[in-house]
């Protein structure tokens, strides 16, 4: 019976319209910066920004730049280059930042790090993003 | 929906009516096996109504932390809407000492969102799976040797950027939930994968 009512709303959900955009992540500061925390809660990303373009330190120390896509419900997408141990890395992530307190929102972000030299890893990131 | 800028080619509805329609078959008998037949044929029909279709399939190579370190190329397989879309992806060698086989399985919603340095963004958050399972033996003499296999779920993500027409690169990424003690100071086993492939 669970599992008639659990395939129910599965395909029910799935034949739903996605919801209309009504909301999406404050990008209007002239700088902010953005500070997370990763795996044991160390340092994950430290990055400062301005609108949708990013420079800094991303997760497994790839140090780059990268850009944000603003999508609808705050949610976002972004995608770096950079350095990592020597090597060309990629960052690509995608996440939530909500609940503007005063100049801060908060984030929450998943993504992954890959090298040139077979080397991959998926971060988690919890963090604030701090605008001026 | 149809949404603008889009470089790839739509494969005809009917394609993309059996392929969800072949998911749904193997996601029934996998999670509700005394559900009778009308039933089922009811969801199949409202299933395969219900989906106005445009869909692109995805054909690449990735490497994968799945692989713990070694360069072990595998393939990557995705075929989605604009809206939804799934993946699988496998890697594996197999020698006369040993063997591994790797597979992972992720869906996702998607959104193509704009544009980085002038070309599409794909990103897609969901869920998703990861097995593998390896063997070895210390001389091609022991006939038993040693198995290993892992299992985990949990949330992913996907970010995928088209720099070349269908070309595209990007990363799959699937945190996998174990220890809630652990996850809630964000260690997950993850599972991340770089892709390279075609968008058809």
């Amino acid at each position: 019976m669970v599992n008639k009512i659990f395939i129910t709303l599965l395909f029910f959900f799935t034949t739903i319209t996605s919801a209309q955009a009504y909301t999406v992540r404050n990008s209007t500061r002239v700088l902010h910066i953005n500070i997370a925390a990763s795996a044991l809660l160390s340092l994950g990303t430290f990055r400062i920004g301005r609108q949708n373009f990013e420079v800094g330190i991303y997760p497994d120390l790839l140090i780059g730049a990268g850009g944000i896509i603003n999508i609808p419900n705050n949610l976002y997408a972004t995608i770096a280059a950079g350095i990592i141990q020597n090597d060309l890395g990629f960052y690509g992530g995608f996440g939530i930042e909500f609940y503007k307190f005063w100049a801060c929102n908060f984030r929450i972000e998943m993504g992954g790090v890959s090298s040139t030299k077979n080397y991959t890893s998926g971060h988690a990131l919890l963090g604030l993003n701090v605008g001026f | 929906m149809h949404h603008n800028g889009s470089t790839q080619s739509r494969l005809s509805p009917v394609c993309l009516r059996v392929a969800f329609l072949s998911f749904t078959i193997q996601v029934e008998c996998l999670l509700i096996k005394e559900m009778k037949t009308i039933t089922t044929l009811f969801f199949l029909l409202l299933f395969a109504f219900c989906l106005e279709a445009f869909a692109d399939l995805k054909v690449g190579g990735n490497i994968s932390s799945s692989t713990r370190g070694r360069t072990l190329p595998g393939y990557y397989l995705a075929i989605g809407s604009d809206q939804a879309g799934v993946s699988a992806s496998s890697a594996g060698f197999q020698t006369s000492l040993g063997y591994a086989s790797y597979y992972q399985f992720n869906a996702f919603g998607l959104f193509r969102p704009g544009t980085i340095l002038g070309r599409k963004i794909e990103a897609g958050f969901g869920a998703g799976i990861y097995f593998y399972k390896l063997g070895y033996r210390e001389t091609i003499l022991d006939n038993a040797g040693t198995t290993k296999s892992s299992f985990a779920a949990g949330p992913s993500a996907r970010v995928l950027w088209y720099f070349l027409g269908p070309a595209f690169m990007g990363i799959e990424t699937m945190l996998g939930i174990r220890d809630l003690g652990l996850n809630l100071l964000l260690c997950y086993q993850d599972s991340t994968q770089f892709v390279l492939g075609l968008a058809f």
